[in-house]
C-alpha cells in the first residue's frame, strides 16, 4: 500500500510506438500493449474535496466571568494537526452596543497529537444585554464570525434546607435558555478494611463525581425557571455510575457503600441561539458541521450567557436519608456468614486493567 | 412417503392451510388422473452412477405425438396423465447415446423406469440437442441463470481447479468489491440479503476472505441456480437472491481422487462406491497455503488464512428413493487493513461456517409426487478485533426443517411444501451500533407456500405462487410471486415479480471497507425488510451457436438498515432505516463455436438509498449512492484449443464505485453548557461532504489469463498442468480507499500462477 502521493503518474509510463508495418497482426500487437500499459496506470483518488471556509470556533462570553474564552480550529486537509504551530488568526470583539472594539489574546494549550489547542481570550466581563461581534481573521483578511446578545442579569436561589433530601431552586429572569442544568454529587466509595473470603481484591476508595441531569426536571415559570433537587432520587442514579465502574457490588447494603461530600448546583442562562435542533444536546448529531451553528464563513457556535453556580454539603442526616452512608457494613471476616457480604467487593474494571482503571477514576 | 404437516408455532390458520393442502394435493390430483397410465424414474449416467439433469426423456406413440420432458437437478422426470397403449421411450442427452426402450402402458400403470444413459455420441439434429441445454452465459431466464461445473472450469483462476465464485464475478449483476473480503452484492442488494444454500443447507457467509474462493469448489459441484431476483416462493426469508448450489452425489461404480498445489491453495477431493451402485461418498478439502508460497513472490501482503471441507455421503434406498447427508465446514481469517495502517490497527477478521444436513427423496409409486425433506443445522461465528482477543463477535444459527413437493399434472406442476426454522442470533457488538440492543435472540421462523406452474398453450408457462411466513411475534406475512416464460421457437421471453420479506438482518459498517464484519440482528421493525422485485427479460438464439439476452430489472426495497454518516472520526456509528431502489438491465452475448467458446456480457445498476433520519433535527442528505453501487460492469470470457492446450481469457471491467469526499478536518467541542473551552479537549472531526457517496472511486478492470493442459499416463492417472497469469497489465485497482488519511490499499498486483493437479 502507498499514499497517493507516492505513486507514479500514468503519464509517467512510456508506450510503445507502433512501427509502420503492413502487418495487420503486428499493429494489433502493438496496439494491444499499449492498451495494457496505459491500463495498468494508476488512477489517482484524491478524496480532499476542500472547503473555502476558514475556522470553526467554540465558545461563549460568560457574562458571570471577568475573562472570556474561545477556541479556534482551522479547518485543515490533515486529520491530524501539527500541534506546536501556533496559529497566525487574530480575535476581535466588538461590543455593537457601545463600539467598543478589543483583540483577544493567543495561547496555544497542549493537549495531546490528535487535538490542537488554539485559545484566544480577553479580560473582560461580558455586559447583559449588550450585543456583540466576535471575529476571527486570517492573515489573508477572510474572516469568520458569529453576533450574539448576551440574556439580561438574573437571580437564583437554592433553598438548602438541613432536615430534607429535597431543595427548590429558583431562577429569576429572562432567560430564553437554560441549558447545562446540572446537580454534581461529589461522592467516594468507602471500602471495607477486609473482604470476604480473605485474599479478594478490595476496591480502592475513589473519589467519582456523578453529574444527574435536570433538562427534563427544570419548569419555565412566569418570572424564570424552577426546580426540585432531589437527593433520593438521585442517589439511585449516583449509586448505579459507581455499580458500573466496579466501586460498589451489585446489592444494595453490602460493601463497600458511598459517602456524599458535597453537591454542586450548576446551570447556564443562555441567549436564545443557544437552543439545539431537536432540543437535545446529541453529539453525533451536532458534530454534523452546520448542524447546530450561529457562525458566519465558517463552522462551530459561539453563545453568551451566564454561568451559575452553587456548591453546599448536606448534613449527615440528609445524607443518611438520601441513602448515603459513610460505613461500610461489611467489616471482613464474621463468624456468622452476612448474605449481603457474600459477594465480595471485586474491582472488575481495575482486576483486569490495573494500570487503565487508575488512570480514569482518580 | 410420510407427508408431515406443518407444526407452525403462528397459528392455527396456517396450519390449518397446509393440512387442507396436503390432503388435497395429493388425494385430490390423484384420483382425477386415475385411469391414465404414468411413467416416472432416475436418469443416471452408466460410468459413475451420477444423476443426470436435462436429459429429454420423451414418449412417443408412434403417430407422431410426443409428451415428456427434462429431468430435473436429481434426475428424476415423470410423466403423468398418458392415455393406455403402446410407446417408445427414448432419452436423450448431449455427450451420450441415446436411450431407446419399448413400454405397454396399461390403464391406471405406474410405471417406474430408471434409466442408465452411456457415454457416446447423439444422433440427433443440432437444434434439438442445443435445445438441451440447461446453463450457459446468456441463458437467463426470469433472473436465473444455472451454472454448472464445466462453466466454472473456463473462468481463468489461480487454481487447476475452479470456483463458483470465479463464475459469479464473471456475471453483469453481482458486485464484489474486489479481490478480498468476501462480499457479494447482487443486483443493488447487500450480501446479507442473498440466500446460500448447499444441498439445502444455509451457508451464510460463504465466500472466503480471498475473493477467487468460496465454498464451492468445482469438483463438488454439480450445477447452481442462481437467481439474481425474482425467485420463486420456495425461496423465503432473504430479499435479494438466491444462490442454491446442488452437489455431485460422488462416483457409485469407481474410486476417483484427485489432489492439487497452488500458491494459493492445496486441495484434494475423493469419491467413490462404498456399495457399488448404491452409496457413495464424495469428500473435498482444499486449505490456503498463501503464507507458504504466494506470499514469497508477490509484492503484496497476503495476510489471509482460510480453508473448506464437505463431505457427502449418498444412497439410493430404492428404486424410487434417495437419501444424502452432506456437512460442510469453512474457516477464514485475515485482516484488510494495511500494514502501515495510520492508525496501527490490528484488527482481524475470522469467520467459520458449519452445516450439516439431510436430504429424502422420494417418488412414491403410488402417486404423481416427487417429494424431498430436508433437516439441516447451519452456524456461523464472526469475530472482528485483535487476533486473539476479539472485541466483536456475532453468531447465527438456525436448525432447517423443510418439506418440498411436486404434483405432476399434465404438462404442468403443483410445487408446495412447508418450514420450520429455529433461528438463532447472538452478538457482542462492543458499541459498534450505538442504538442497538445486542442479546441473545431465539424465535421461530414457519412458512408454506404454493407454487404451481402451468403450462397454457403455445410455450407460454405462468407460475404463479404465494407463501405465507410467520416469524416470531410479528404478524403472518403473505409473499404473492409470479415467473412467467414464453417459448416460441428462437424467442424466449420470461419475466417475474413478487414481494419478498427478511427478518434476519445482517450489519455492517460500510463506511469502512475494511471492516466486514457482519453482526446479525432480530431486524428493529416488525415487519422485517421487504422488497419488490420486477423482471423482464428477452432472450433469442438467432444461431445454434449463438444466443443472446437482454433482461431488465427493479427492486424497491423498505427497511434496510445502514450505518449513520457522522463527523466523528469513530469506530462506532448508529443505525437508521433506509429504503431504497434498483434498476438497471443485463445484455449477454454467448457464442459457441467448435473452435471456441466466448461471452461477452454488460450490466447496468442503479441503486439509490434514502434513509429516515434518526433525529428530525437531522440533515436529510436525499437520495444517495450505496457504497456498493456499480453503474457499469463489462466482462468478456474466450476460451478456445491452441495445440492440444486450453487457453481461457476474462476480462472485466466496473465503473467506479460512490465514496464520500472529505471537506476537511477540525474540532469538536459539544456546547452543552457551562464548558470551559480552555480545559475541554473536545474531539477531532472530519467535515464530510452532505451528501454521502457524492464522488466516485477509479474504475477497475483486469485481464486474467490461464492455460491448462492435461496428461494421461498409462497407469491411470491423470495430470493436469495450468499456469496463468492474474492482472496481466498490472492494473493497480483500488481496494480501500482511507477517508481520513488519504491511505490507498489496492488489489493484488500482476500475480503469475501455476498449478498441478494429479487424479485418476
Amino acid at each position: 500500500m502507498d499514499s497517493l502521493l507516492q505513486r507514479p503518474a500514468c503519464t509517467e509510463k512510456s508506450a510503445i510506438s507502433t512501427s509502420h508495418t503492413h502487418n495487420r497482426w503486428w499493429l494489433l500487437f502493438g496496439l494491444f500493449s499499449v492498451f495494457v500499459l496505459l491500463a495498468g496506470c494508476e488512477d489517482s483518488v484524491d478524496p480532499f474535496k476542500g472547503t473555502e471556509l476558514p475556522y470553526t470556533i467554540w465558545g461563549f462570553l460568560n457574562a458571570g466571568t471577568d475573562t472570556q474564552f474561545v477556541r479556534v480550529f482551522p479547518i485543515r486537509d490533515e486529520l491530524i494537526p501539527d500541534v506546536n504551530v501556533d496559529l497566525d488568526a487574530r480575535v476581535y470583539s466588538t461590543d455593537l452596543t457601545t463600539g467598543e472594539r478589543r483583540e483577544w489574546i493567543y495561547e496555544r494549550v497542549d493537549f495531546d497529537t490528535l487535538i490542537e489547542g488554539h485559545l484566544y481570550w480577553s479580560a473582560f466581563r461580558a455586559e447583559h444585554s449588550h450585543r456583540y461581534r466576535l471575529e476571527v481573521m486570517s492573515p489573508e483578511g477572510e474572516v469568520t464570525s458569529s453576533e450574539i446578545t448576551v440574556p439580561s442579569e438574573i437571580e437564583f436561589h437554592v433553598d438548602i434546607r438541613e432536615n430534607s433530601t429535597k431543595f427548590p431552586v429558583r431562577i429569576i429572569g429572562d432567560i430564553p435558555n437554560l441549558v447545562g442544568l446540572r446537580v454534581t454529587y461529589n461522592a467516594v466509595n468507602v471500602p471495607p478494611q477486609l473482604a470476604w473470603p480473605v485474599g479478594t481484591p478490595i476496591a480502592d476508595a475513589v473519589a467519582l463525581p456523578v453529574s444527574i441531569d435536570y433538562r427534563n426536571v427544570v419548569e419555565q415559570t412566569d418570572d424564570g425557571w424552577e426546580m426540585l433537587i432531589d437527593m433520593r432520587r438521585d442517589y439511585t442514579a449516583v449509586r448505579e455510575v459507581f455499580r458500573l465502574n466496579c466501586l460498589v457490588t451489585d446489592e444494595l447494603g453490602s460493601a463497600p457503600d458511598l459517602w456524599l461530600r458535597g453537591i454542586e448546583f450548576a446551570a447556564l442562562a443562555a441567549d436564545s441561539s443557544w437552543d439545539p435542533p431537536g432540543g437535545e444536546f446529541d453529539p453525533n448529531l451536532l458534530s454534523v458541521p452546520g448542524t447546530f451553528s450561529n457562525v458566519t464563513n465558517g463552522y462551530g457556535f459561539f453563545g453568551a450567557g451566564q454561568a451559575i453556580s452553587q456548591g453546599w454539603t448536606p448534613t449527615v442526616n440528609v445524607s443518611l436519608d438520601a441513602g448515603f452512608n459513610f460505613e461500610a457494613q461489611c467489616q471482613g471476616i464474621s463468624p456468622v456468614p452476612i448474605p449481603s457480604c457474600m459477594d465480595p467487593p471485586v474491582p472488575c474494571v481495575g482486576e483486569r486493567l490495573p494500570g487503565l482503571w487508575r488512570i480514569w477514576l482518580r | 412417503m410420510p407427508l408431515v404437516c406443518s407444526t407452525v408455532g403462528k397459528g392455527k390458520t396456517l396450519l390449518g392451510w397446509s393440512i387442507a393442502f396436503c390432503l388435497w394435493a395429493v388425494m385430490g390430483v390423484s384420483v382425477s388422473w386415475a385411469q391414465n397410465a404414468t411413467i416416472r424414474g432416475f436418469v443416471i449416467a452408466e460410468e459413475d452412477g451420477e444423476s443426470l439433469q436435462g436429459v429429454n426423456v420423451v414418449l412417443d406413440d408412434l403417430r407422431g405425438n410426443l409428451e415428456g420432458g427434462a429431468t430435473d437437478g436429481d434426475g428424476f422426470y415423470l410423466i403423468p396423465g398418458i392415455t393406455p397403449g403402446q410407446y417408445v421411450l427414448r432419452a436423450t442427452f448431449i455427450g451420450f447415446a441415446t436411450y431407446v426402450d419399448t413400454l405397454t402402458l396399461e390403464p391406471g400403470a405406474r410405471l417406474l423406469r430408471n434409466i442408465e444413459m452411456s457415454s457416446g455420441s447423439v444422433e440427433m439434429d443440432e437444434i434439438a440437442v442445443e435445445a438441451e441445454r440447461e446453463s450457459g452465459a446468456a441463458r437467463v431466464t426470469a433472473g436465473l441463470q444455472s451454472v454448472q461445473a464445466q462453466d466454472i472450469e473456463l473462468v481463468p483462476a489461480p487454481d487447476v481447479s475452479g470456483d463458483l465464485v470465479s463464475y459469479l464475478s464473471t456475471m453483469p449483476s453481482v458486485v464484489l468489491m474486489g479481490d478480498r473480503g468476501g462480499q457479494v452484492f447482487i443486483r443493488g442488494g447487500e450480501p446479507t440479503q442473498n440466500m446460500t444454500m448447499i444441498d439445502g443447507m444455509d451457508v451464510f457467509q460463504p465466500f472466503h476472505v480471498l475473493g477467487f474462493y468460496s465454498a464451492f469448489p468445482s469438483e463438488i459441484v454439480s450445477r447452481a441456480d442462481i437467481y439474481a431476483g425474482g425467485f420463486g416462493n420456495k425461496y423465503i426469508g432473504r430479499i435479494s437472491s438466491v444462490i442454491d448450489v446442488y452437489t455431485r452425489n460422488g462416483n457409485k461404480r469407481a474410486l476417483s481422487a484427485s489432489a492439487s498445489m497452488s500458491p494459493f491453495t492445496s486441495a484434494a477431493h475423493l469419491e467413490g462406491p462404498l456399495l457399488r451402485d448404491r452409496i457413495s461418498i464424495l469428500g473435498s478439502a482444499r486449505v490456503s497455503t498463501l503464507d507458504q508460497f504466494a506470499s514469497q513472490y508477490i509484492d503484496a501482503p497476503l495476510p489471509f488464512k482460510f480453508n473448506d471441507f464437505f463431505g457427502k455421503i449418498h444412497a439410493r434406498v430404492g428404486r424410487s428413493t434417495q437419501v444424502s447427508v452432506s456437512a460442510l465446514s469453512t474457516y477464514d481469517r485475515g485482516t484488510l487493513i494495511s500494514e502501515d495502517d495510520f492508525f496501527q490497527r490490528s484488527d482481524a477478521i475470522a469467520w467459520r461456517n458449519t452445516a450439516i444436513g439431510g436430504r429424502y427423496l422420494v417418488a412414491p409409486a403410488a402417486l404423481s409426487v416427487l417429494g424431498e425433506v430436508l433437516v439441516s443445522y447451519s452456524r456461523l461465528d464472526s469475530e472482528f478485533g485483535p487476533p486473539g482477543d476479539p472485541t466483536r463477535t456475532a453468531v447465527l444459527e438456525t436448525v432447517n426443517t423443510a418439506v418440498n413437493m411436486t404434483n405432476y399434472v399434465g404438462n404442468s406442476e403443483v410445487n408446495w411444501g412447508f418450514f420450520l426454522k429455529a433461528p438463532t442470533t447472538e452478538a457482542e457488538l462492543d458499541g459498534l451500533f450505538q442504538n442497538v440492543q445486542t442479546k441473545r435472540f431465539l424465535t421461530s421462523h414457519t412458512g408454506a407456500y404454493l407454487e404451481p406452474e402451468i403450462y397454457l398453450r403455445n410455450g407460454l408457462y405462468i407460475r404463479p405462487g404465494f407463501s405465507v411466513q410467520a416469524f416470531g411475534t410479528a404478524d403472518i406475512s403473505f409473499e404473492p410471486r409470479l415467473r412467467v416464460r414464453w417459448e416460441g421457437g428462437i424467442h424466449h421471453l420470461s419475466g417475474a415479480a413478487g414481494i419478498y420479506r427478511q427478518h434476519i438482518l445482517g450489519v455492517s459498517d460500510r463506511r469502512d471497507a475494511t471492516n466486514i464484519f457482519t453482526a446479525w440482528l432480530e431486524t428493529p421493525v416488525h415487519e422485517g425488510m421487504r422488497a419488490v422485485h420486477v423482471l423482464l427479460g428477452y432472450r433469442v438464439e438467432p444461431a445454434p451457436w449463438m444466443e443472446v439476452s437482454l433482461e431488465g430489472f427493479f427492486k424497491d426495497m423498505d427497511n434496510l438498515f445502514i450505518g449513520e454518516w457522522t463527523a466523528f472520526p469513530s469506530f462506532t456509528t448508529r443505525l437508521q432505516q433506509a429504503f431504497g431502489q434498483s434498476a438497471g438491465f443485463d445484455l449477454r452475448l454467448e457464442l459457441r463455436r467448435p473452435a471456441f467458446y466466448g461471452f461477452i456480457n454488460y450490466g447496468y445498476s442503479n441503486t439509490l438509498y434514502e434513509v429516515i433520519p434518526i433525529s428530525e433535527a437531522s440533515i436529510d442528505p436525499g437520495k444517495f449512492r450505496p457504497p456498493h453501487d456499480r453503474h457499469h460492469q463489462l466482462n468478456a470470457l474466450l476460451a478456445t484449443n491452441l495445440y492440444g492446450f486450453d487457453v481461457s481469457v476474462r476480462w472485466q471491467f466496473g465503473s467506479g464505485l460512490p465514496y464520500t469526499r472529505v471537506e476537511g478536518f477540525d474540532g469538536f467541542i459539544l456546547m452543552d453548557g457551562v464548558v470551559n473551552v480552555d480545559e475541554v479537549r473536545g474531539f477531532p472531526r472530519v467535515i464530510y461532504e452532505s451528501i454521502p457517496y457524492q464522488a466516485v472511486l477509479p474504475a477497475y478492470h483486469r485481464l486474467d489469463i490461464s492455460v491448462e493442459r492435461s496428461f494421461s499416463s498409462p497407469g491411470g492417472l491423470e495430470v493436469t498442468t495450468q499456469v496463468g497469469l492474474l492482472n496481466v497489465y498490472d492494473r493497480t485497482n483500488l481496494f480501500s480507499l482511507d477517508l481520513l488519511t488519504a491511505q490507498r490499499s489496492d488489489q493484488l498486483p500482476v500475480i503469475p500462477v501455476a498449478g498441478v493437479k494429479i487424479g485418476f
